[in-house]
């Protein structure tokens, strides 16, 4: 049986250049989600300290009232302070917190543009962080 | 043997291109991954560090008390993430006397050297800064001895 010769010159270019393209990719991806997991890290840090800044809002007047049995939140003034906070990090974020006389909880919420994801089509990543914080006597 | 034999010249002209191919893209994409990861690994050190030296100066009764448990949060920060702590620029800025309620400020920056060559290592130049920075509430009701 007689096989058809044909020149295999430049396929290991083509394998290479595949493999090259996949590596590629992997990098696109490493730097995305790196820059999104960075970005997560930093909302998250901003709203630790954001729900750990309002949780020192105590109701002074109900803790006095009950001699110190109580210890609550002033709701209004523990979300001040944890917006204030937040303000500080200026972050590219949006916060949505919940205040009560127990505790209050702290969203971030952004979105970051992305570089080679958006080659397929993914032009930014949502990300939140989330920080709950109570007053302990 | 008799038959048509592959075509000769073809011989090792797998290894030349594959070669061509491995210097010229995929040795620069793995290179570019190492640098990535360090890049990575440095931003995560110093935001770990400054989010660290934040708490722990804020819960500090005086400046002094907080200069060394900022320097030992930044030291155990980059620790854990296998850097030397030595070539971090560490600032930390309070109101005097650090009065509850305060406001404490931490930036971290530390150099990661982007130039690594196989067997030689990393060159001191050229570097790239990562930076992180934490804003700490000072507790308005904390006790101080």
């Amino acid at each position: 049986m007689k096989r058809r010769l044909v020149s295999q010159s430049g396929q290991m270019s083509i394998l290479a250049l595949g493999l090259a393209m996949l590596l590629f990719a992997v990098a696109g991806v490493v730097v995305d989600g790196t820059r999104a997991f960075l970005f997560r890290r930093s909302l998250q840090n901003a709203a630790d300290a954001s729900a750990l800044a309002g949780a020192g809002e105590v109701d002074v007047d109900a803790y006095y009232e009950t001699a110190g049995r109580e210890v609550i939140l002033d709701p209004l003034a523990a979300r001040r302070a944890s917006l204030e906070w937040l303000a500080r990090r200026s972050l590219p974020a949006e916060a949505a917190i919940a205040a009560d006389p127990n505790g209050l909880r702290v969203r971030l919420q952004g979105r970051i543009d992305t570089s080679f994801l958006a080659l397929i089509g993914m032009q930014s990543i949502e990300i939140a962080a989330e920080a709950a914080a109570e007053p302990v006597d | 043997m008799r038959g048509v034999r592959p075509v000769a010249d073809e011989t090792g002209m797998a290894l030349v291109e594959t070669l061509l191919i491995a210097i010229v893209l995929i040795v620069p994409v793995m290179a570019a991954l190492g640098v990535l990861s360090d890049l990575h690994r440095g931003a995560l050190a110093a935001s770990a560090a400054a989010r660290e030296a934040g708490f722990e100066a804020a819960r500090s009764g005086s400046a002094e008390q907080a200069n060394l448990a900022v320097d030992a949060a930044v030291q155990v920060a980059f620790f854990d993430h296998g850097i030397d702590a030595r070539s971090a620029n560490v600032r930390w800025t309070g109101a005097p006397g650090l009065p509850r309620g305060g406001v404490i400020e931490v930036e971290v920056a530390y150099p990661v050297e982007v130039l690594q060559l196989p067997f030689v290592g990393s060159m001191s130049e050229p570097r790239v800064w990562v930076n992180a920075r934490h804003v700490a509430r000072i507790d308005p009701y904390m006790s101080r001895e």
